[in-house]
């Protein structure tokens, strides 16, 4: 019935958090229910880019070492009915949690919710595993870069060698105008290369970095990357949504002003 | 000078593409991408002694086989695209 996702991607900074924040608000918005669950033990971040840093009185840890019951850490996004948070501990390390542990609190959480989704570190150690440890499928978030995709296709050989149920990649931060004057990679290009199914492209929009400011994911919003992730989200639900053309509302007044910074 | 590093920008994308590939095919089989790019010549020169192809169409791959017994082993493919069969004169 629930379904565990976890989000890794290898590199850091690549948009694990901002891709988790949107996924959980698009399943939420969607009507389901949802929890996010920050797994980056001592740089906790989702938090900050739900926008619910205040509300956080117990984590992850916490849940773990039987401080507290799993209800009174989940922080309820007031936005949306739907959607939970469990955060991190901030004064933690990864080694406080393992795997065992990630496995059986997701599966006491797989009762309540639709989707459980996994924020995972970055790296490939510890914090990985515990990240890995209870998910039935994953999606791979990269960048159309060379070191971003390497890394990407050594999470994949690792995923793969954990048995992953299912792998899907989410190409994040795709610039059309630099893909078509043929210096960036194309999304066909980075599929081609790590030849895993995509389940979602994300175009490279400005509006991500003003909702992290505001500490609102913009999950069904009009914006262009809005839209890409709520299809993610439609996808992930079993909708059969056609890939989206990733500069199809750019106004004409704004690539006007985009040539002519360029000039 | 400008136009020189212009030049040397156009199809950056092309060129990371290709960058990627011999990287990851290094990781996968623990040798250098100097060491495929070998292969690869090397391949290309014992081939076209015998039929005309693409150079620039090459394509070197090492991925992962089941061998009969069940175990996994790397595998070498190479895509060589012919532009003339038979052979040139050379032998």
């Amino acid at each position: 019935m629930s379904e565990v996702i976890v989000i890794t991607s290898g590199k850091g900074g690549v948009g694990k958090t901002t891709t988790s924040a949107n996924v959980g608000t698009g399943l939420a918005i969607l009507g389901y229910k949802v929890v996010l669950i920050d797994t980056d033990i001592g740089l906790r971040n989702l938090d900050v880019v739900m926008g619910l840093e205040n509300r956080i009185v117990y984590n992850l840890v916490d849940v773990v070492e039987g401080n507290c019951r799993i209800k009174q850490a989940l922080i309820k996004d007031k936005r949306y009915p739907n959607l939970y948070l469990l955060p991190s501990a901030q004064t933690r390390d990864k080694t406080a949690v393992n795997p065992g542990q990630m496995k059986k609190l997701v599966g006491e959480l797989r009762g309540e919710f639709d989707y459980i989704l996994l924020d995972s570190p970055a790296g490939i150690e510890r914090g990985f595993k515990n990240a890995v440890a209870g998910a039935d499928r994953a999606f791979v978030v990269t960048t159309p870069e060379v070191s971003a995709i390497r890394d990407a296709d050594r999470i994949i050989g690792l995923l793969e060698a954990e048995d992953m149920g299912a792998i899907d990649l989410i190409v994040n931060r795709v610039r059309m105008d630099m893909v078509r004057r043929g210096d960036m990679m194309s999304v066909g290009d980075v599929v081609d290369i790590l030849s895993v199914n995509m389940i979602g492209a994300i175009p490279d929009d400005e509006d991500i970095v003003i909702s992290t400011n505001q500490g609102e994911p913009l999950a069904g919003t009009q914006s262009l990357a809005g839209q890409a992730y709520m299809n993610i989200c439609r996808r992930i639900v079993g909708e059969s949504v056609p890939l989206m053309n990733l500069e199809a509302s750019k106004s004409i007044f704004r690539r006007l002003t985009g040539l002519l910074k360029r000039a | 000078m400008r136009i020189l590093s212009g030049l040397r920008r156009r199809n950056s994308g092309e060129l990371a593409k290709n960058r990627l590939r011999l990287i990851l095919i290094a990781d996968k089989t623990d040798c250098s991408p100097e060491m495929i790019e070998m292969v690869k010549e090397d391949l290309a020169a014992a081939v076209s002694r015998y039929m005309e192809i693409d150079q620039g169409g090459i394509q070197i791959q090492i991925r992962e086989e089941t061998a009969l017994t069940g175990r996994k082993i790397p595998a070498l493919y190479a895509n060589i695209p012919i532009l003339h069969m038979g052979n040139k004169g050379t032998f």
